[in-house]
């Protein structure tokens, strides 16, 4: 074989190297050693730049001494690399007698360097670290045909090594979009899809997560052939930490509120799932909560809150909505010995009890309940004497706050009477 | 627009002064919780925290005081609030977390407080 046909065979052999897998420790090594032999020298090595500490590291070495190479950095602007890495320019030094930092590597290595080419490994007019050849063999120097032919190679190594890091980003993007799946997943599975009615009440819920996956829940579940037990709620903190805090403050007060059923009221259940979770958790997370029975048979609701917004109530008898201030507790998870309290809300005909968290009351800077009373003021009028339904309240009402802030959760659960 | 957080901290004789302002949200509440993580375990014991150029809060903000309060309460130590604007001293009020934190009107009060003590 010709030395060019040997140029071209192993730059081609070099190449399809580099191409075959995005596993650097594999492909780097093997295509460095194809350009060694090409380029006929004693060693050769790819450093890449670790930008936040200004120095190069190695991540090929081939020679007599490469292991104890590896264990060198080389500062940006020190020596023949580093001045390399600093300036983008490829250099060929022949005689490297001047080179101080050349002589101290030499000195920890035990390798003697006597000549050094060294091209930057360029992408996108960056430079992302350097490649070398040392110590020709069966010649005394390095020439510009051997520049050109690392640059060559350098061109390439450039471009995996970027597809590589490319490749890994996507890999931990993928991995937290799953985490998020996950924890949307979660949350989504604990709201209810059916929406309990009977002949004097309906409920509606609609909970909306937008940014990141959001810490608010609502539930509704029937404690026995009289009573409802329902539930609106916003852990702090968002995420797969918040999903999980949430699956255990549902699947505790679910159990509760059965408990507890004949005996002492929504506010015994927060009292037992405030010090269950309170004690017990390092989460460093608390969630606000209403919790309700809802009387079929009296048209009545008992609610105690822990720290949640005030609910809005619509009396038909007045024709007017209004906030409901109750005895508000400290939110569940904050301090073990907490006091919450019940307060009683009748439910004629044509009332509404509509529970909302935070995300409603802030979707817009200007909002504060006074606003949102006229809101639902504004949104009752339009039914015109129609009667007002907890769903259509809700469609009409999320409609609103979603055209309002398009970004953040929100959350809200109606019961009417019929 | 968000407003960025803002972390100012000041040593006036024992007592460490954190004056936060802008937004504590679900993007700046990391950072305060390092910022917060750091005065505990360097040993502060008196802290104010200043929220008079505060804009908002969000839940995770609000549980990141919580973790400061109990953390303190836990070395010995004491977190008094101050300059709370109206919409932030009805967060505290509904959530009725105002019955666990000390909030005061403002830092020269606070600050006056833990030198009596």
């Amino acid at each position: 074989m010709n030395r060019e046909t040997e140029v071209l065979v192993r730059l081609i052999d070099a190449s399809s190297i580099l191409v075959s897998s995005l596993d650097l420790g594999d492909i780097l090594p093997r295509g460095m050693e194809t350009i060694k032999t090409l380029l006929r020298c004693e060693a050769a090595s790819i450093m890449l730049l670790d930008e936040a500490n200004r120095r190069l590291v190695f991540e090929v070495a081939l020679g007599d001494k490469s292991e104890a190479v590896k264990k060198i950095t080389v500062p940006l602007g020190e020596g023949v690399a580093g001045k390399v890495a600093l300036d983008g320019e490829p250099r060929i030094v022949n005689d490297v007698t001047h080179e101080a930092f050349t002589a101290s590597v030499d000195q920890r290595s035990g390798f003697t360097t006597k000549c050094v080419l060294c091209v930057p490994l360029m992408m996108k007019g960056r430079i992302i670290g350097v490649a070398e050849a040392i110590n020709p063999m069966g010649k005394t120097a390095f020439n510009e045909a051997d520049g050109y032919l690392l640059s060559l190679f350098a061109n390439q190594v450039a471009m995996v090594v970027e597809a590589s890091r490319m490749h890994i980003q996507i890999v931990a993007r993928r991995r937290m979009e799953d985490e998020l799946n996950f924890a949307r997943q979660v949350q989504e599975s604990f709201l209810p899809h059916e929406f309990p009615s009977g002949d004097i009440f309906s409920f509606h819920g609609f909970s909306r997560a937008a940014r990141e996956v959001g810490g608010d829940f609502y539930d509704i579940f029937p404690l026995d052939e009289r009573r409802i037990g329902f539930t609106i709620g916003d852990v702090s903190g968002k995420g797969v930490p918040a999903a999980l805090f949430m699956a255990k403050v549902l699947g505790q007060l679910r159990f509760l509120a059965q408990k507890h059923r004949d005996e002492g009221g929504p506010s015994l259940v927060l009292k037992e799932l405030n010090s269950s979770l309170a004690e017990r958790h390092s989460e460093n997370m608390f969630v606000t909560l209403i919790y309700g029975v809802f009387h079929s048979d009296q048209r009545k609701a008992v609610i105690a809150s822990a720290g949640h917004p005030y609910p809005f109530v619509f009396r038909s008898a007045k024709l007017a909505w209004e906030q409901k201030i109750v005895t508000n507790g400290l939110p569940v998870g904050v301090a073990p010995e907490a006091e919450y309290y019940d307060t009683g809300l009748e439910l004629s005909g044509g009332d509404m009890i509509l529970m909302v968290t935070d995300g409603v009351l802030e979707a817009d800077r200007d909002f504060n309940e006074k606003k949102i009373l006229m809101i639902l003021t504004d949104i009752y009028s339009a039914y015109r004497g129609q009667k007002m339904i907890a769903e259509s309240l809700i469609k009409d009402f999320s409609r609103f706050i979603n055209k309002h802030n398009p970004s953040d959760d929100f959350t809200m659960l109606a019961l009417s009477g019929k | 627009m968000e407003t960025a957080m803002k972390f100012e901290k000041d040593l006036v004789g024992e007592v460490t002064v954190c004056g936060i302002s802008g937004e504590i949200n679900i993007t700046s509440v990391g950072e305060l919780r390092g910022l917060f993580d750091s005065l505990v375990r360097s040993g502060s014991k008196k802290v104010v925290a200043d929220l008079a150029a505060l804009e908002y809060i969000d839940s995770s903000g609000l549980a990141v005081m919580i973790e400061l309060h109990q953390r303190l309460i836990k070395s010995g130590g004491v977190l008094k609030l101050c300059g709370l604007n109206e919409r932030i001293n009805g967060i505290f009020d509904v959530t009725k977390l105002n019955s666990i934190f000390q909030i005061r009107k403002n830092r020269e009060t606070a600050l006056a407080e833990f030198n009596k003590a």
